[in-house]
């Protein structure tokens, strides 16, 4: 009984659990259904009361949130740094064809979505610079390459390229151009065009042996330098190897010319390079040649006067022969180059000694003056190695002040004939000169001396003492022939009343005419 | 009818002074309408069933509010604020109507009066808050898009700068004058139409949406138009593009309204009933919410009525008070915008070849927007000495005192330093031709350098003024507990000089240099500025006739 009992008691508990086990199991089957049906209920009664009407009108609408969504996720797609990976490639594409304004905006946009961008930066402050916009420029390049800080390799190197470019650089500027390629050397240290910057920079302010070290590191990417390199280890004393070096110029150069016969600058390099080798006759013939290409060139000519008259350099004085040749090489060196003051220089040197050399040099600058070729220095050295203060000379002088009136040494010839002439206008030479000395920059202190004395003797025949003084003293040291200089000074030291400078000019005029 | 006529004349001297204010800014000039719209809605009310029974609370708390309303216009009088007492006369209007007709007559005017709100412009200067994040905003997106498109351009601040063509994010491009007439376009299609809350809410949010596009749309047209040599930035072709933005604007409000209309449902689905018919599986009648019945509403108490009537009374004295408070020249219904006020070319010669080493290297005439932060019209005169460079210039009309500042801010600039030097201390300091306060700013950009920014406005008589806004009013995160601070010193304040004489007309230099400039590159700048400004003042009151130009 007691079983039994149990049993359906069993039973009973065992049917409670599978019921409960059944809702367990069915309830949320039977809750999502009538969810679902309700809202499947919901929908129905929602699009019967839908009017098709209400869509047609709302449909520009839905055309917009597209476009809107369509461009939305455009965005998304687009990262930033595509974005600005195509603004700097544009940029630099309009930085080459020279297009700043547009370059600058465009570079400025891709700095901007990538700040980190040094090339954009760098590629930026190039075009601010093209566009005029120096300061912008100063501010991005302070940034990426400070005057005294590590930078950027290739701005330290535009920066140092920008200062060497400039037309007047100071000591200061020089500088700064070495400490900005220094910069880029300590992060690149192999940089060729850093090094061969460096080592010209080295070569112009004559630290030689700087020079050559940076250029030996340079020439094989930059073979450009070679004749550079043979120059500065010529001048740190090492000929042999100059020799060397310029043989390979030549060979670069020469391969060059040859690959392109208008190629002006390895035409001038080549001709520079035989010339060092002291080449001469082939340094004349590769600039020819150059000629029969470009005739009106003058580069070319005033590079061929140049290796006329230091090869009329190399001829003996003495020799009547040498002589000939020597006035064969300045008059074709004229012909070249009618404004070369060192074909004046030589020429007046040549006829320094009355010959049949100095007869036919007259005759050819003559002819030259009857021919219409090189007028105004043909008259210069006629007017220069005429009887100083003759008619012929004042003559010669004013026709090559006619014709250039703004030339110093023409000017200065000329105040010195009309001086010293029958009827001397000494108001008019110091006018002359006065104009010249204010003109004078200074570049060349041997003509900057020679003006002073002019003026100075100038200024002993018109008794102005004092200034005459000024001037002699300050030409002294800057001219070749002293003898005048000292005896216009003795002059002037004994009208102010001191005798004893006088005499100890005049002592010094004595020696050195027993010099002579 | 008659107890809010009555409400109303309480408010009348404020009202007056609050309509002046906001049409005198041009995104409220829409405001012209609100008449006729005012009456197309009320029109609606009056056929409206009326069912005047209420529940006692409804009629309780209307007093309440009625009650807040009167302290609300009572504090707006005292202290002479037209903003305060536009937002009572919404709560005396609420008040009113709940506390006669309870809750169901405030739910028959409730579209009326949520449209009334458009009146209420955002507080303490939010709304200039919204224009300057829009204009961001749009600017940004008006960048990304041109990306898109494939238009290169550069994009700071509020500039999207074209090759050739930096175009300024003005107010007028910025949407804020299209936002405030479509979202009161939409506020009362919504309350017309008698939408949904949802819907009226969806259609609000999208509307500002649409202002973005609108907006976008117009300076990205602009652009592309100016890539294909059409230049639509300014005159009467911008003029055109806008219009008809707005025309096609207006007419996706519309649609927007359809598609909502089409979208939602026509009542809600009820929680409850899910709730039921999940549980049940059925939705018994019982668990319907019955309506309330007649039983449960009760005559209003006299008490109440009485209450109201006696607070009603209240207003008009109010209204008299604030007639002893008021200033004492109301301001003009329509202020005058100067959009047509211009000065004569005054051309490269009327300023010197060079001043102080600086050189005169170029003289242009700029053309905006009417509206663009940096003036209408814009004469200038470029100098350069080495890597700085100057730019003078005259820049017209403006309707007020002029924060230069901030344009620049705008532009991309950080300002790092900013201040107004008094007259007095301009004259210690030893410069000549000094005339008036200068503003002056330090400048600094990334890749740009440095920069110094002086600048100053006169007005037609000559007087000279300069304003930083940010001195004036504090730091930003301040602003808002400032502006609640100041409360009453607008009336003070405003007598308290001679009045102005616009348009304004403001002088700028501004230089630009690769690093800040030391003391004395600012001290030689300051004198030019000075020296330039008093040269080109001159010429200016000449040409406006001023009685001061012989000074």
């Amino acid at each position: 009984m007691y079983g039994q009992r149990s049993y359906r008691k069993f039973l009973r508990s065992t049917r409670e659990i599978l019921r409960i086990v059944y809702r367990v199991l069915v309830s949320p089957i039977v809750l999502l259904s009538r969810a679902f049906s309700w809202l499947v209920e919901v929908i129905e009664t929602w699009w019967k009361e839908r009017r098709l009407v209400n869509l047609l009108w709302g449909l520009p609408a839905v055309v917009l949130g597209g476009v809107t969504v369509y461009f939305a996720l455009g965005h998304e797609a687009d990262s930033r740094f595509v974005r600005a990976a195509r603004y700097a490639r544009r940029g630099d594409d309009l930085l080459k064809s020279g297009e700043y304004q547009t370059a600058s905006l465009l570079l400025g946009r891709a700095v901007s979505l990538n700040p980190a961008d040094n090339a954009a930066a760098f590629s930026l402050a190039k075009a601010c610079s093209g566009a005029g916009d120096g300061s912008r420029a100063l501010a991005i390049l302070d940034r990426l390459a400070p005057p005294n800080g590590i930078g950027d390799p290739d701005a330290h190197l535009w920066r140092a390229k920008t200062i060497l470019s400039r037309s007047n650089i100071g000591e200061s500027d020089l500088q700064a151009a070495e400490s900005h390629l220094l910069n880029a050397l300590k992060v690149r240290t192999s940089d060729s065009e850093a090094n061969a910057l460096l080592g010209e920079l080295y070569f112009q302010t004559q630290l030689f042996d700087l020079a050559a070290q940076r250029l030996g590191q340079a020439v094989e990417e930059h073979p450009g330098y070679l004749l550079m390199f043979a120059k500065a280890v010529s001048l740190t004393g090492n000929s042999l190897r100059a020799r060397s070096l310029a043989e390979s110029a030549e060979s670069h150069f020469r391969r060059l010319t040859e690959t392109d016969p208008r190629n002006l600058q390895a035409r001038l390099q080549l001709a520079d390079s035989l010339f060092f080798m002291e080449r001469f006759d082939e340094s004349l013939e590769v600039l020819k040649r150059g000629l029969e290409t470009f005739p009106d060139e003058q580069s070319l000519k005033n590079a061929a006067a140049n290796v006329l008259v230091r090869w009329s350099d190399t001829l003996n004085n003495g020799s009547l022969v040498h002589r000939q040749e020597k006035l064969t090489k300045l008059t074709s060196a004229l012909a070249f180059n009618p404004n070369e003051l060192l074909v004046f220089d030589r020429l007046n040197r040549l006829f320094l000694i009355s010959d049949d050399v100095r007869q036919a040099g007259k005759s050819h600058l003559q002819q030259n003056i009857t021919d219409g070729i090189a007028v105004a220095m043909s008259h210069l050295i006629l007017g220069t190695i005429a009887d100083s203060g003759s008619v012929e000379s004042v003559f010669h002088l004013e026709r090559a002040y006619e014709e250039f009136p703004s030339a110093s040494v023409i000017i200065n010839n000329l105040a010195w004939a009309i001086s010293h002439s029958e009827s001397p206008d000494l108001e008019r030479a110091l006018d002359l000169m006065n104009g010249v000395i204010q003109r004078d920059d200074g570049s060349n202190p041997a003509y900057t001396a020679q003006f002073q004395d002019t003026r100075g003797q100038i200024l002993i025949a018109l008794k102005r003492w004092r200034e005459a003084i000024s001037d002699l003293e300050s030409a002294l040291n800057g001219i070749g022939d002293k003898n005048s200089a000292h005896q216009g000074l003795a002059q002037a030291y004994d009208a102010i009343g001191l005798p004893e400078i006088a005499e100890q000019h005049r002592r010094k005029t004595t020696t050195v005419e027993q010099n002579l | 009818m008659a107890a809010l006529t009555v409400v109303g004349i309480g408010f009348l001297p404020l009202s007056y002074w609050h309509i002046a204010h906001l049409l005198n800014k041009p995104h409220y000039q829409f405001l012209f309408l609100l008449p006729v719209a005012v009456w197309m809605l009320a029109l609606d009310i009056t056929t409206a069933e009326d069912d005047s029974s209420g529940d006692l609370w409804g009629h309780v708390l209307g007093l309440a509010v009625l009650i807040t309303g009167l302290a609300g216009l009572t504090v707006a009088a005292w202290y002479w604020s037209p903003w305060l007492a536009a937002v009572s006369l919404m709560f005396a209007g609420a008040g009113l109507v709940s506390a006669r007709e309870g809750w169901p007559g405030f739910r028959r005017v409730f579209p009326l009066w949520a449209f009334f709100w458009i009146i209420v412009p955002l507080p303490f200067g939010l709304d200039e808050d919204l224009i300057v994040r829009l204009r961001a905003l749009t600017t940004r997106i008006s960048s990304s898009v041109l990306d898109q498109l494939g238009v290169f351009h550069d994009s700071y601040a509020n500039i999207i700068e074209l090759p050739g063509k930096p175009l300024f994010i003005a107010d007028a491009c910025s949407g804020i004058h299209s936002l405030y007439v479509l979202l009161a376009a939409a506020l009362f299609l919504a309350a017309y139409l008698r939408r949904s809350l949802m819907h009226a809410v969806l259609l609000l949010v999208s509307t500002f949406l649409l202002v973005l596009v609108e907006n976008t749309l117009r300076i990205v047209l602009v652009a592309v138009l100016w890539t294909h040599q059409s230049d639509f930035s300014t005159g009467w072709k911008h003029e055109f593009l806008g219009i008809l933005l707005f025309v096609v604007s207006m007419a996706l409000v519309l649609s927007t309204d359809q598609l909502l209309a089409f979208l939602l449902p026509n009542k809600m689905p009820s929680l409850r009933n899910l709730y039921y018919r999940v549980r049940w599986g059925i939705v018994p009648e019982a668990a319907v919410r019955p309506k309330r019945s007649s039983a449960r509403s009760s005559p209003v108490p006299a008490w109440l009525v009485n209450a109201t009537t006696g607070l009603v009374a209240f207003f008009p004295v109010v209204g008299l008070g604030q007639l002893f408070r008021m200033p004492e020249s109301p301001p003009p219904l329509i202020a005058e915008l100067y959009d047509d006020f211009r000065l004569k070319e005054f051309g490269r010669e009327s300023m010197p070849d060079e001043i102080d080493g600086f050189r005169l290297e170029s003289y242009d005439t700029v053309d905006r927007v009417f509206g663009d932060p940096l003036g209408q019209a814009s004469q200038q005169w470029k100098y350069r000495s080495g890597l700085v460079s100057v730019m003078i210039s005259v820049d017209y009309p403006y309707t007020g005192v002029h924060d230069l500042c901030e344009c620049y801010s705008a532009m991309g600039w950080h300002i790092s330093d900013r201040s107004v030097v008094s007259e007095e201390v301009l004259r210690e300091q030893k410069y000549a031709g000094v005339d008036g306060p200068v503003g002056v700013g330090h400048l600094e950009r990334e890749t740009f350098g440095g920069g110094l920014l002086l600048f100053n406005l006169i007005d037609q008589a000559g007087h000279t003024e300069a304003l930083i806004k940010a001195l004036a009013r504090g730091d930003a995160d301040q602003r808002a507990s400032r502006r609640l601070e100041s409360f009453g010193s607008e009336s003070s304040a405003s007598n308290a000089k001679s009045e102005p004489v616009p348009p304004w007309i403001q002088f700028q230099m501004f230089a630009r240099t690769s690093g800040p400039p030391d003391r004395e590159l600012q001290h030689r700048l300051t004198q030019f500025f000075l020296t330039a400004r008093q040269r080109l003042k001159t010429a200016i009151l000449s040409e406006l006739g001023s009685d001061l130009s012989s000074e």
